[in-house]
């Protein structure tokens, strides 16, 4: 599959926006995944919750992992390089383990949504809606819009990087 | 200031957020406790959209009784929705 240029500078854009997070994935005491925002000197978990529910382990190690495969992905493409067969099958592995997308992010400061910046998951009724954290504020804007068009991103880049 | 949605009824009010759960409070005690609720339709560019329901509230010094996380409506019946029956305009706000 081939990407736009213009679809490609808008993944840049959602990038550069996050990208002075450094982020680290490990595990709670219960075995959970939880992903570690660090940024300056803090470091702080970016919680990712269904409702008021921690979201599954495969939403919180995809949405962990799409801050480096981001950036790899786009990196190959624009090298023309390969991505190695594990790191291929790890990408493809984290976006089956992932709830289904597309994912919506709707942002308070984009106007109309009449409350809390959020990820619509699914359009069905069962699936609860998606909120990032970071301490007890909800995470900036960039990051709801980074992880939720991450889960459109990282299938078309990897295909993109399959040609 | 945050956004908010306006309703005749706590169902109605609902159909204006995107959310799944809300919490409630009514405008009367945010303007008792000092605050400000100013209707204020805004255009969303991932529904396309104008939601007339939407609100700007500013909370004031005393303290405002929120309920609890309460369920939505169907998506459907909500802003964004296919079903969502205020696109054309709410109590008076609209074309």
């Amino acid at each position: 599959m081939m990407l736009s240029e213009p679809y490609l500078d808008e993944i840049r854009t959602r990038w550069e926006a996050v990208h002075d997070l450094a982020i680290e994935i490990a595990s709670n005491s219960d075995g959970h995944a939880k992903v570690l925002a660090r940024h300056g000197a803090s470091q702080v978990e970016l919680r990712v919750t269904r409702d008021e529910d921690p979201a599954s382990d495969g939403d919180v190690i995809f949405i962990g992992h799409a801050f480096s495969d981001i950036p790899r992905l786009l990196g190959a493409l624009e090298s023309g390089s390969f991505l190695s067969a594990e790191d291929a099958a790890g990408t493809g592995s984290r976006i089956a383990s992932a709830s289904p997308g597309p994912w919506t992010a709707f942002i308070e400061s984009d106007g109309g949504i009449g409350g809390c910046d959020v990820i619509r998951v699914s359009e069905s009724d069962s699936e609860a809606d998606m909120y990032l954290w970071m301490g007890p504020d909800l995470a900036p804007s960039e990051i709801f819009r980074f992880v939720a068009e991450a889960r459109q991103d990282v299938p078309a880049l990897l295909a993109a990087t399959r040609q | 200031m945050f956004s908010g949605s306006q309703g005749q009824t706590v169902t109605e009010a609902g159909q204006g957020v995107v959310h799944g759960k809300f919490r409630w409070t009514t405008a009367g005690d945010i303007r008792t406790a000092g605050g400000t609720v100013e209707p204020a339709p805004e255009m969303n560019p991932i529904v396309g959209k104008i939601n007339y329901q939407h609100v700007d509230v500013c909370l004031g010094e005393g303290a405002c009784q929120w309920s609890d996380l309460v369920p939505n409506v169907a998506k459907n019946l909500r802003f964004g929705g296919k079903d969502y029956p205020f696109y054309e305009g709410y109590l008076g706000w609209g074309p």
